[in-house]
Order: C-alpha cells, then sequence, then structure tokens
C-alpha cells in the first residue's frame, strides 16, 4: 500500500530540490552581491531578478506581470521618471533612481528593494541607465529648493498654502477642491483673477488627465490617496517643485516663489496628515452637503 | 485469452450469468439489452462486436481513443502555438495569457465532443480527459516555452512622434570668411493653393550669414488659444509667455511625443520668461485646455522666414551649396511638412519636390 507521507516528502524533496534555495533578498543584504564591484554584469543580473516580471526584459514596462498593474511599470527605454529631482520631462539622476529603488512607490507594485546593498543598487542604476534608447543625455540639474520661511509658522504657511491652491496656482482644476466655492471665488479675488461663470463639475474630486504612460492618470486627492513619492515635507515640495514627469503636473519651481512654494507644501502636508481620518471624512461631507444645497 | 477482470452482471431474474470479460465489451455504456448472455452477444452482434472492437483501443479511464486524444492534445498545443500570432516570433517579454487561456479552454468543448461522439460522456471520462490533457499539454508547452519564448525580434522602441527630429542636433557656424551665395525663394502650396504664413527654413545648413541679435518671441494664450499656430525662434532669443485667461494653464513642451518640460502659467498679468529648450520642433499644449495647440520651431540659425500672402518666400544669403528646405504649415489643427533638397548649382530653374505630406513647396534658386 502506498503512503500518503512518501508521495508528500517526495514532492517536497522534487520541489526544494529544484528551487534556488539561495535566491531572495535576504541573501543580497548579506552582501552577497555587494562584495562585487559595481558593473553592468551585475546589475543586469540584479535587473533579471527583481525587475525584469514587471519592467520587462527590454525595460519597455511591459513585463509578464505588468498587464496586471495600474499603474503600469516605468518604460525604462525613454530615460525618464515621473517622480525625480529635476523638471519634469528632463533626464533624472542617479539619486532619482536610487530613492524609488530604496523606497518604493506607496500604493503601487513598486516595493522598497533597500534590502539591496548600495553596489547591487548603483549596478541596477547603470544598467537600467542603460536601457534607455536613443542618445544618451547627461542628467538634469536638479530643482533648486529654497529655505522654508515657515518653519516657524507653520500656520500661516498652510493659510498662504491654502490660499494659492485655490487661487493663483488653482490646483483645484486637477486636484479636489477643499473649500466651499464662495471661499474659493474669495481666495482667487485675492489674486485679482476675476471669477467667470461656475466651476467645473465634481470640484471635490480629482479629474483624470492624459499622461504619456500609456493611460490617464487621476491626481491624488490628499484627504483619501496615498502620496507615491512619499508624503513627507521634503518629498512634498521635490514633487511640488519639479513636476511630476509625463502628466499634468507641471513643474512648479520656477513659476512660485519660496512663500508660495513652502506654503503650498504645508497645506498639502496638513490634508495628507488627516489622510483616512474621521476629520477628513467630516471634511469632504460637509463640501458635499454644501453643495447639494 | 487470459480474464483481466471477472465482473458478475445481473440479467434478468437478478441471476448471476457467470464471468464476463469486461475488457471485451467495454465500459458500461456498451451493454446489450438485457436477457442476452453478454459474451455470446459481444461475439455474435454486429454493434457490439464494433464497439468491442473499438473499445480495445481506448485509453483506460479517459474513454477515447489514441486517435482522438491525440487530436485534443494537437488542437491544445497548437492554439497555445499559433494563437495571437506565432509563438516563436513573440518575445519573452510578451504576455502569453490568451494563449494560454483559449489552449486549455478549448479542451472543454473538445474533449466533451469528442467523449459524446465516441458514446462514452460521462464525468469521470470527461474529467479524467481534460485533467490529463491539460497536465501533458502543460509539460510539453513549459518546454516549448523554454525552447522557443523570446527567439523572436526584441519589441521595437516605441514609435518617434509625428514630428521630425533633424533638426535636432545641428550645430550651425557662421562663416568666418566670404561665400558664395544667393537668394533661395519660391512659394508653398498645398493641392495647387497658395499656403500662407508657412514657415520655411533651411534644416542643417552650412556655414553662411552670421546669427541674427536676441530678440523676444512672445506667446500669448487667450481663450485658451495660442496667438500663433507655428513660433519660430533661434536659440539666443528669449520665450516670453503670457496667460491673458483667468484659468490655469500649463505650457508642455513635447519633442518625438515626450514632453521636454512642463510649466504652470498661472492666471497672471505678468508675463513668464521660460528657458528655450534645444534646437528642434516642439508641439505646445496644455494639460488643462485641448484647444491650446502650437508648435515651436527653434533653429540654431539664422535661414528662417514665413510665406506671404501669395504662399511666396525669400531667404536671403543662402550658401551656394546643396541645402534641405523645409515648410511647416498648420492645417485643422494637424502640423504639416514639406521638404525639398535644392541642387547647390541649379539657377533659375525649377527644382523637383518630393511629396512627401501634402505640402509642398515649390522653390525656385537663383538670382531676384
Amino acid at each position: 500500500m502506498r503512503r500518503p507521507g512518501g508521495i508528500f516528502a517526495a514532492f517536497l524533496f522534487t520541489t526544494l530540490g529544484c528551487a534556488d534555495v539561495t535566491w531572495g533578498p535576504e541573501q543580497l543584504g548579506q552582501g552577497k552581491v555587494s562584495t562585487r564591484a559595481v558593473s553592468l554584469e551585475q546589475g543586469r543580473k540584479t535587473y533579471a531578478t527583481y525587475c525584469i516580471g514587471c519592467h520587462g526584459e527590454a525595460g519597455d514596462g511591459n513585463g509578464p506581470a505588468a498587464r496586471f498593474l495600474n499603474p503600469k511599470p516605468r518604460d525604462f527605454r525613454v530615460g525618464r521618471l515621473k517622480f525625480a529631482s529635476v523638471a519634469a520631462g528632463s533626464p533624472p539622476r542617479d539619486e532619482d533612481y536610487l530613492r524609488t529603488i530604496n523606497r518604493g512607490l506607496a500604493g503601487t507594485a513598486m516595493a522598497a528593494f533597500n534590502l539591496l546593498s548600495e553596489d547591487g543598487k548603483r549596478s541596477l542604476v547603470v544598467y537600467v541607465r542603460r536601457l534607455q534608447t536613443g542618445e544618451a543625455e547627461p542628467p538634469a540639474p536638479p530643482v533648486p529648493i529654497p529655505e522654508d520661511p515657515w518653519q516657524a509658522e507653520p500656520a500661516k504657511g498652510i493659510a498662504e498654502g491654502q490660499r494659492l491652491y485655490h487661487g493663483l496656482a488653482s490646483c483645484f482644476t486637477c486636484h479636489p477642491a477643499y473649500v466651499p466655492k464662495p471661499k474659493i471665488a474669495e481666495f482667487l479675488k485675492s489674486y485679482a483673477i476675476p471669477v467667470e461663470g461656475d466651476f467645473r463639475d465634481h470640484l471635490y474630486d480629482a479629474v483624470p488627465k492624459e499622461s504619456e504612460w500609456g493611460s490617464d492618470i487621476t491626481p491624488p486627492n490628499f484627504l483619501a490617496d496615498r502620496m507615491k513619492a512619499g508624503s513627507a515635507r521634503d518629498d512634498l515640495i521635490r514633487t511640488i517643485a519639479s513636476g511630476v514627469g509625463g502628466t499634468a503636473m507641471p513643474s512648479w519651481g520656477g513659476a512660485l516663489n519660496p512663500e508660495q512654494l513652502w506654503g503650498l507644501t504645508y497645506y498639502v502636508e496638513s490634508l495628507i496628515a488627516i489622510r483616512g481620518t474621521a476629520a477628513a471624512q467630516a471634511l469632504r461631507h460637509s463640501l458635499l452637503s454644501i453643495e447639494e444645497k | 485469452m487470459r480474464l483481466r477482470r471477472i465482473d458478475f452482471v445481473s440479467i434478468s431474474g437478478g441471476r448471476a450469468a457467470g464471468p464476463v470479460n469486461r475488457a471485451r465489451l467495454g465500459p458500461i455504456g456498451a451493454i446489450p439489452a438485457r436477457g442476452r448472455n453478454l459474451a455470446v452477444a459481444s461475439r455474435t452482434d454486429p454493434l457490439l462486436h464494433r464497439r468491442a472492437a473499438v473499445s480495445r483501443k481506448i485509453l483506460p479511464g479517459i474513454g477515447l481513443s489514441p486517435g482522438s486524444y491525440g487530436l485534443l492534445l494537437a488542437l491544445s498545443i497548437g492554439l497555445f502555438l499559433f494563437w495571437g500570432g506565432p509563438f516563436w516570433s513573440a518575445g519573452r517579454e510578451a504576455s502569453h495569457l490568451g494563449r494560454l487561456a483559449v489552449s486549455y479552454l478549448a479542451v472543454i468543448p473538445l474533449a466533451a465532443i469528442l467523449l459524446s461522439w465516441a458514446g462514452r460522456l460521462t464525468w469521470t471520462h470527461f474529467l479524467t480527459a481534460c485533467g490529463s490533457a491539460w497536465a501533458i499539454k502543460m509539460v510539453i508547452t513549459v518546454v516549448l516555452y523554454e525552447a522557443f519564448a523570446g527567439t523572436g525580434a526584441p519589441l521595437q522602441p516605441r514609435k518617434a512622434g509625428e514630428l521630425s527630429a533633424s533638426t535636432r542636433g545641428a550645430h550651425y557656424q557662421p562663416a568666418q570668411t566670404e561665400f558664395p551665395s544667393s537668394l533661395l525663394f519660391g512659394a508653398v502650396t498645398r493641392d495647387h493653393h497658395p499656403v500662407s504664413d508657412a514657415v520655411v527654413f533651411l534644416e542643417a545648413p552650412p556655414p553662411g550669414a552670421p546669427l541674427l541679435q536676441p530678440r523676444r518671441v512672445e506667446v500669448v494664450i487667450e481663450g485658451a488659444k495660442y496667438n500663433e499656430t507655428i513660433y519660430v525662434a533661434r536659440r539666443s532669443d528669449s520665450l516670453v509667455v503670457l496667460n491673458r485667461d483667468a484659468a490655469l494653464h500649463t505650457i508642455r513642451f513635447a519633442i518625438e511625443g515626450r514632453a521636454h518640460s512642463s510649466q504652470p502659467l498661472p492666471a497672471s498679468p505678468a508675463p513668464r520668461v521660460l528657458a528655450l529648450p534645444a534646437p528642434g520642433l516642439y508641439r505646445l499644449s496644455c494639460a488643462n485646455h485641448r484647444s491650446e495647440l502650437a508648435w515651436l520651431l527653434v533653429l540654431d540659425h539664422p535661414y528662417a522666414t514665413r510665406t506671404d500672402q501669395t504662399g511666396r518666400f525669400t531667404l536671403k544669403d543662402v550658401p551656394i551649396r546643396e541645402v534641405n528646405v523645409s515648410a511647416l504649415a498648420v492645417f485643422e489643427g494637424r502640423l504639416l511638412r514639406g521638404d525639398v533638397r535644392t541642387a547647390g548649382r541649379q539657377r533659375g530653374s525649377p527644382i523637383a519636390i518630393p511629396i512627401g505630406t501634402k505640402v509642398l513647396a515649390t522653390i525656385f534658386e537663383g538670382k531676384e
């Protein structure tokens, strides 16, 4: 009579025997990769191990898993990133690739690969850069970030940011508005911007926008969505100043003065701080109830 | 003949009729009418005889003959290989989900049809036929995948945008000494009609006239529209953008279908001075207003002009050498382009025009 235990043991033996038991991020973290010099070949191996499933062999963002992912994995052939310290549309810097590798992108399938050794990550960046088609381009200079003028008075920064968000910058064109319409009109008038006609429909929701990444992208609702490039103040101001590559989010760095740029950052940060809480729900509920009236 | 299995089949009156070679008789579905000795019937009844002959060839437990089972497998593997294009011509990064799903799902109806045709459609046969076919197919296709997947041509890079980038990377140098030059004049037509306000320029001209003095190129947005359809700027010029609307605009410079930069233009009377990108042809658009569309041609040489109302143009001090002359015009939101290569020594006679687009540049070269 056959013994089920024996069959199971044979299956286990066969399965484990076929598996590469040395594979895994923890092994890389123990330095098995970092012992080698930074090299293209090392980057290729790391890419083949961790990245190819989503980003594809050619780096076109069309790996076997890409079909199931939203947002889609980055197409490295164009040599651009969405989240970088350079102006949107410019060639990113190594630190931009490294930041994404280290921290991942919140709310997406891009995980943090900070367990890779430093050499492993750098060689990966070298390899990913080589996937770019066309002429190699030098990285662009980072968008300058001014000193924070609101450090001592964050409440003033938030107020300035709220006025700017609903006034001069008109962020509610794409992102949701977070104040009632009369207040928006008041903010616009404070910048001598006339209010012509009614505001857009669904003012308290984000508007999907065309992008270069193969599908429309909906800007985040700060009360509900996770910030892909990070929610810390430094992350926020970098995203605002640099913009988001290939999307409708422009580079605000050159268009706003330091008070405005940081004010916007403080205000967005204040919204993110209540994300998913009862306060956020209450704010949205009150805005929608005013709208219905 | 050796009996492999002995069954007692109940016949009339519930009496045991004796041992029956079940392998000869086939499955239960082939049992004839009651009251007949099955062993005898199988030898005398032609129908039963044929069925018994067939039953000797069926695969145990599956209910299909080797031929039918082979057909089932061949169809499934064939679908895997050819669904959505030959398997070997797809890159490894291509998704095979469609061919996988179809090749597995096709087994289900086909197995049912084949079993039904053979008169052996039972749940047991159906499930066994499907399951075993899937298992065998999986082993074969895994081997095929390892052998052939990714052997096709690699994916081509993303197609370039509609705009030519031939002006990129040009490095114009003014001539250091006197150079033989002439006027270059002609007309731009479309369907034999003159095209006014078309931009005519040389692509990568040889050393010639000195660079022009820097000037201010003003881009005005009003009513969610640009004040021109094609702007021409030299690298030394300054680009000034004015938003006269009470709405947020953005200005996106795209070349070859990808954004080079994207700048916000808040509603403000203050003009924004933007850095000019490298020489090339850029598509200007706004993320918030589809009606905002224009093109910006950035050149690093002085050879550019516009056609007049009659579609005619003149370029001065053009070196007498072969030069590429291009014309750009916008019709119904589409940028159309015509290109012609002039023969350097030809004088006063019309030049043959290649018709690449709907814009035709009729160009004559010579002295005025």
